[in-house]
C-alpha cells in the first residue's frame, strides 16, 4: 500500500503523520472529556445548585408594621397603601437599564440629580440580578397609573401597593410615636433580620419596639425564566404582621398638651400619679413625621437635621436643666425625714442670709424677706431663704441621699429612646470635675435647685407622681398593652413601683398643704381653675446659657390626684408668670373646666 | 450495487445517523418552551431526508471520477462565495446566506467541501514536488481565497475551518518538516500574544504595561531570542547565524502578524476573549453565555435532570439552544451518560474517518478523508471547548446535532465522499 511508503525528502511516511494527527485530535478529546466529567461529577453538585439558585426568585411580601393606639384605642399611627416602584435590571446590559431608568425618572418628573441617584443605586442591586429594588415609594396615583400604563416599555419595572405609616396626630405626638425610614447600612449591620431597604423604626416608640411592630417579611420563592417571567410559584410563605401597641397615651391630654405648648419652646408632661403612665409628652418644636414617609423637599431635610431649634430632639428626655425651685420640695422632704425641720418649724425671712468669713450674700426672691415661715408657707411663697438654712442643716450629702430616692440623678427608665440622667453633684463630682472644694454656697445654690444640679423634666413628672401619690416611686412608662392583629392581648404593661419612700403622713399632709396654697394665694396663683382643685410648684431656674427657664409642675386634682403636670418653658422667664398659666390651661382643656 | 451495498460502511453511517437522531431529540426539547417544538425538527428532518439522497448520489458516483472536476468545483464555489457578498441576505450581521424562498444555505458550506476536493486534487498532483516554495504558495492562495471571501461576509467561524483543514492535509500531504515547525511557531505567536495581551489586561498586572501594552511585543521579541539563543548554548549546537535566520524571521513575521491581529480585533472579539480569561468578569454581559452554559453542563451531573426537564435549557438561561450551544442541553437533560456517549460517537466518527484514509486505494482518497475528518474534529473540539470554558468563544456548530440544515447537507456529503472512499478502497 502506497500509505507506508516515506514522502520522497522525509523519512516519515503518509501513515507515519496520519498517526501524529490522529493522536493530536484524541488528546484534545481526551481534555475535553475530562473537562465534562470534571463538570458534571465533580463539581456537579455545584453547578445544581448554582443553577437552582438561577431560577428561583425570592419575591419578599413585607410584613405589615403594627399600628399604635392610644390608651381608648383611638389609633395614632396607622398605615395606608400607597403605590411604590420596584426595579430588578434582570439580565439587562448597563444601556438598557439607564434607559429604562431615565423612562422612569421622566414619569415621576425626577430632578437630574434625582435621576442620576436613581441609576447610582440601581449599579448595588444586592446579591442576584432579579432581586427587587425599590427605587420610589408613595409616588401619586396619577403617577402610579401613567407608569403601570408603560410597563410592557419598562422591562424589570414592577408598580405594588405597600402599606406606608401614616402618624394621624402628625407633629402633635411626634416625640412619642418618632418616625420610620430605609434602614441604614450601618443599622443593616448592626441589628438581626434586616435586609436592604428595609423600614425600621428612628425615633420614639417606633425606635422602642421596633421588633414587635415590625413582624416578620414573608415571601414567595418563584421559579423565573431568563427574560424573569414568572413560571411557577414553588414555596410561598406568609408574612408574619407586627403586633400593634397601645399606648398609655390619652388622646386628648396629649392634644390638650400639643395646642397649649404650641410658639413655646419647651416640654410638657402629663403622668398618671397611680400607675406611672405617661398621659401625655410634648416637646417643642415639633416636628410632623409624615414627611419622613412622602419624602423630605430641600429645605425640610437640614431644618430637622441642623437647626438650632432642634426639632428632632425630645427635650422630655434629653433636655437637661436646672430644676429652680421646684428642687424646694426635694429639700423640704430632705429635711423633714431627716428631722433637721418639722412642719412646724420657723424660720424667719430677712430677705437674704450671710455665709463665710467675706458674708457673701444669698438673696430671697423676695428682696423685703417673708418674715417667719413655717414649711407650708415657704413653699406656697417659695420663700428661698427657708430653704437655704433647711439646706445648710442638711449638708450636701444628705441632700444628695434623698435626691436620689426620688430618682434625680439616674435615668428613670422610660420605655422611650435617648434618655439622659441628668446630674446630682456632690463633693467628689465637683472636685473631679471643676478641681475645687465644695462650699456651704454651693449647697445653698442646690438646695432651691440651682448650681450645678441638672434634671430632666421626665424626672421631674416622676417626682411629682410621687409626691402625688404619697411616696410611691412607679416605674414611668408609655406602652399599656401589645396586641396582635386580631385584637388579643398578647401582653400587658403591669405599674411597677420601683420604690415607696414611707414619708410620714403629715410630712406628706404638710408639703401638699404648701403645694396647695401655691396654687391658691402663692406663686402659683396663676395656675387656679376654677371649680377644680389645683396643688402645685412654681419653678424659676437661672441659667448662664440665656433667660430663666419658666416650670411649673402640679396634680389636680388635690384630694385624689388623677394627673401630674410639668411643663418646662426653655428661657420662658418665671415659672408663675409663664408656666402657669399655660398649665392651667392644659388643665383646663384636660378636665373641660373651661367657665371662664 | 450488490457491491456497494456490501462494502457499504455501516459503522460510520449509523454512527452519523445516532448522533442527527440525538441532535433532533434536543432541538425538539430546546423549542418546548417556544410552543411549537416541531417546526425546528421538521426543517431538520427535511434537511437529513435531502441530505441522505445527497449522500447517496455522491457515492453512486466513483470518487476517482471527481479529480477531473476538482477544479470546476472549487471554481464554482468561489463564485458563490463572491456573489453571495452581493446578493446574500444579511443574518446577524453577515452576508453569508442564500435566500431561496422556502430554503436558505450558506455557500461557505460547499466551499469547504470543494476546497478540500480541490486541495486533495492538488497534493495529488504534485506530490512529489510538495517541498517546492511555489507549490506550498499556490496551495496556501487557494485556501486563502476563500478564507479571505468569507472573512468578507464576514464569518470568522466559518472561515477559519479553513485554516485546520490546510493545515491537516498539507501535513499528511508531506510538507517538509523545517516548514511545519515554522508554521507552529508562526501560529503559537500570533495566536498566544493578543491573549497574553488582554490575559495582563484583565488582571491589571502593570498600569505601565497597560497603557504602553506594544512594548509587550518589545519584551516578547527580547525574551524570545535570548530564550532560544540560550536554549542552543546549552545544548551546545553548532548553530551559525544563516541557519538562525529563518527562524527570527519566522518570529518577526509571527509578532507582526500578531500585533495587526490585536489591532484590528472587533470589540466584541476582544470581550470574547476576556470572557474566555475570566467568565466572571462579565457574568450579565459577555460572560453569561459561557457561564450559563457551563452551569447546565455541571448541573447535569451523572444521569441528567432528565429530558424535557432541565431548568436551564426550559427556562431559557442557554442561549442558542437548538443551535451552538444543544450540547449544553443534551449535557443537562441527558448527564454524563449522554454527554460522553456522543463524544463516543464523534470518536468513532473520526476513527472511521482516518481508517478510511489509512486504506484508500489512492492519495486523493486519502487526502480528502484526512481534510474531511480535521473538519469534523476542529467544529467538535471548538464546540465543546466553548461550551466548557476551555476555549475563548467561537460561534461553530457542533456536527450533526446543532440545527442547520445546510450544514447538515454538507455534512452528509461529507460522510458520502468517506463512504464514497472506503467502497473503493481495493480497485486499483
Amino acid at each position: 500500500m502506497w500509505q507506508g511508503e516515506n514522502l520522497g525528502y522525509s523519512a516519515e511516511s503518509f501513515s507515519d503523520r496520519l498517526n501524529v494527527l490522529q493522536f493530536g485530535i484524541f488528546f484534545l478529546l481526551g481534555i475535553i472529556s475530562f473537562r465534562i466529567i470534571s463538570l458534571q461529577v465533580i463539581k456537579g453538585e455545584k453547578f445544581r445548585k448554582i443553577s437552582d439558585e438561577n431560577r428561583i426568585v425570592i419575591y419578599p411580601q413585607p410584613a405589615t408594621r403594627g399600628k399604635i393606639f392610644d390608651r381608648n384605642m383611638n389609633v395614632i399611627v396607622d398605615n395606608k397603601p400607597s403605590f411604590a416602584v420596584l426595579f430588578s435590571r434582570q439580565t439587562m446590559e448597563d444601556e438598557e437599564v439607564k434607559n429604562v431608568i431615565t423612562k422612569v425618572a421622566r414619569l415621576l418628573s425626577l430632578s437630574d440629580d434625582a435621576a442620576n441617584a436613581l441609576l447610582e443605586r440601581t449599579k448595588m442591586i444586592p446579591g442576584k440580578n432579579f432581586s427587587l429594588l425599590k427605587i420610589a415609594q408613595n409616588i401619586s396615583k396619577y403617577q402610579a397609573i401613567r407608569l403601570a400604563e408603560k410597563t410592557p416599555q419598562l422591562p424589570g419595572v414592577v408598580v405594588r401597593i405597600e402599606p406606608v405609616r401614616v402618624y394621624t396626630l402628625g407633629a402633635s405626638a411626634s416625640h412619642i410615636t418618632g418616625y420610620v425610614r430605609e434602614a441604614s447600612l450601618g443599622e443593616l449591620s448592626e441589628i438581626p433580620n434586616l435586609k436592604a431597604g428595609d423600614i425600621i423604626g428612628k425615633n420614639g416608640i417606633e425606635k422602642q419596639y421596633d421588633e414587635i411592630l415590625r413582624g416578620i417579611d414573608g415571601g414567595s420563592q418563584v421559579e423565573v425564566n431568563a427574560r424573569a417571567i414568572q413560571k411557577r410559584i414553588l414555596e410561598t410563605v406568609e408574612p408574619v404582621d407586627g403586633d400593634s401597641i397601645v399606648l398609655t397615651i390619652d388622646k386628648k391630654i396629649q392634644m390638650a398638651l400639643s395646642n397649649h405648648i404650641q410658639g413655646h419652646m419647651g416640654v410638657a408632661i402629663a403622668i398618671d400619679p397611680n400607675t406611672g403612665g405617661i398621659l401625655g409628652l410634648v416637646s417643642y418644636p415639633d416636628y410632623n413625621p409624615n414627611l419622613f414617609i412622602s419624602g423630605l423637599n430641600y429645605w425640610q431635610m437640614p431644618y430637622l437635621l441642623r437647626s438650632e431649634k432642634k426639632p428632632l430632639w425630645n427635650r422630655a428626655l434629653q433636655g437637661q436643666y436646672p430644676p429652680g425651685s421646684v428642687y424646694k420640695l426635694v429639700t423640704a422632704f430632705a429635711g423633714l425625714e431627716s428631722g433637721v425641720i418639722t412642719p412646724q418649724t420657723i424660720i424667719t425671712c430677712k430677705g437674704f442670709i450671710e455665709l463665710g468669713k467675706y458674708k457673701q450674700k444669698f438673696r430671697c426672691w423676695a428682696r423685703g424677706g417673708h418674715g417667719d415661715m413655717r414649711l407650708s408657707e415657704a413653699i406656697a411663697q417659695s420663700c428661698d431663704v427657708y430653704f437655704y438654712e433647711v439646706g445648710l442643716k442638711l449638708g450636701p450629702t444628705k441632700l444628695n441621699e434623698w435626691a436620689e430616692k426620688f430618682g434625680f440623678g439616674v435615668k428613670t427608665g422610660i420605655d422611650l429612646p435617648s434618655e439622659e440622667k441628668g446630674l446630682t453633684p456632690d463633693k467628689s463630682w465637683k472636685k473631679a470635675k471643676l478641681h475645687q472644694d465644695w462650699y456651704d454656697g454651693d449647697t445653698v445654690n442646690m438646695s432651691v435647685g440651682q448650681g450645678y444640679i441638672w434634671t430632666t423634666p421626665i424626672q421631674i413628672a416622676q417626682f411629682i407622681s410621687a409626691i402625688a401619690n404619697d411616696g410611691i416611686i412607679f416605674q414611668p412608662h408609655i406602652l399599656k398593652k401589645i396586641i396582635d392583629a386580631s385584637g388579643n392581648v398578647k401582653f400587658e404593661n403591669v405599674p411597677k413601683i420601683k420604690r415607696k419612700l414611707d414619708i410620714a403622713e403629715d410630712y406628706l399632709a404638710a408639703v401638699k398643704k404648701g403645694m396647695t396654697d401655691a396654687v391658691r394665694y402663692g406663686t402659683g396663683k396663676n395656675a387656679k381653675v376654677v371649680g377644680l382643685s389645683v396643688s402645685g410648684k412654681t419653678g424659676t431656674a437661672q441659667n448662664p446659657q440665656g433667660g430663666d427657664h419658666a416650670w411649673f409642675v402640679c396634680f389636680a386634682p388635690s384630694e385624689k390626684p388623677k394627673i401630674a403636670l410639668v411643663v418646662m418653658i426653655e428661657h420662658g422667664g418665671g415659672g408663675g408668670e409663664v408656666a402657669a398659666p399655660i398649665a392651667k390651661r392644659m388643665l383646663e382643656e384636660i378636665f373641660e373646666k373651661k367657665c371662664e | 450495487m450488490k457491491l456497494i451495498f456490501k462494502k457499504f460502511d455501516w459503522i460510520l453511517f449509523i454512527d452519523v445517523l445516532l448522533l442527527t437522531f440525538t441532535g433532533l431529540l434536543f432541538i425538539f426539547s430546546a423549542q418546548l418552551r417556544t410552543g411549537n417544538p416541531m417546526f425546528y425538527v421538521a426543517k431538520q428532518s427535511t434537511a437529513l431526508g435531502i441530505g441522505i439522497a445527497a449522500m447517496l448520489l455522491i457515492i453512486s458516483i466513483r470518487y476517482e471520477l471527481y479529480r477531473e472536476y476538482t477544479k470546476y468545483f472549487y471554481f464554482f464555489a468561489v463564485m458563490l462565495l463572491i456573489i453571495v457578498l452581493f446578493f446574500g441576505s444579511r443574518v446577524r450581521g453577515s452576508k453569508s446566506w442564500f435566500d431561496l424562498g422556502r430554503f436558505a444555505f450558506q455557500p461557505s458550506e460547499i466551499a469547504k467541501i470543494a476546497a478540500i476536493l480541490y486541495l486533495a486534487e492538488f497534493i495529488e498532483k504534485n506530490r512529489y514536488q510538495m517541498k517546492k516554495i511555489s507549490k506550498i504558495f499556490s496551495a496556501f492562495i487557494s485556501a486563502s481565497v476563500c478564507i479571505v471571501l468569507i472573512l468578507l461576509e464576514p464569518d470568522f467561524s466559518s472561515a477559519s475551518v479553513f485554516v485546520p483543514i490546510f493545515l491537516g492535509m498539507m501535513y499528511t500531504g508531506g510538507l517538509p518538516k523545517k516548514i511545519i515547525n515554522f508554521a507552529i511557531i508562526f501560529f503559537a505567536i500570533t495566536l498566544s500574544l493578543p491573549f497574553l495581551e488582554i490575559y495582563l489586561m484583565i488582571n491589571n498586572f502593570s498600569g505601565f504595561l497597560i497603557k504602553n501594552f506594544k512594548i509587550i511585543y518589545v519584551c516578547a521579541i527580547l525574551s524570545l531570542t535570548i530564550f532560544v539563543w540560550f536554549f542552543i548554548k546549552f545544548l551546545r549546537f553548532k548553530v551559525t547565524f544563516k541557519k538562525y535566520k529563518p527562524v527570527i524571521l519566522v518570529v518577526l513575521l509571527g509578532i507582526i502578524s500578531a500585533i495587526s491581529i490585536s489591532g484590528y480585533l472587533k470589540d466584541y472579539q476582544r470581550k470574547r476573549m476576556i470572557v474566555f480569561l475570566d467568565p466572571s468578569l462579565d457574568p450579565l454581559g459577555s460572560g453569561y453565555n459561557i457561564l450559563q452554559s457551563r452551569i447546565a453542563i455541571g448541573s447535569g451531573q451523572l444521569s441528567g435532570r432528565g429530558i424535557f426537564q432541565g431548568t436551564q435549557t426550559q427556562l431559557g438561561f442557554i442561549p442558542d439552544q437548538h443551535t451552538d450551544y444543544i450540547f449544553a442541553v443534551l449535557s443537562e437533560e441527558g448527564g454524563l451518560i449522554f454527554s460522553l456517549s456522543v463524544i463516543l460517537l464523534y470518536a468513532v466518527l473520526i476513527i472511521r474517518g482516518i481508517s478510511i484514509a489509512r486504506n484508500a486505494s489512492d492519495r486523493f482518497g486519502s487526502l480528502t478523508a484526512v481534510g474531511i475528518v480535521v473538519m469534523f474534529s476542529y467544529y467538535v473540539i471548538l464546540n465543546l471547548g466553548m461550551l466548557t470554558g476551555i476555549m475563548p468563544v467561537a460561534g461553530v456548530p457542533l456536527p450533526f446535532l446543532s440545527y442547520g440544515g445546510s450544514s447538515l447537507i454538507a455534512n452528509m456529503l461529507a460522510v458520502g465522499l468517506l463512504i464514497n472512499i472506503h467502497i473503493r478502497r481495493y480497485t486499483y
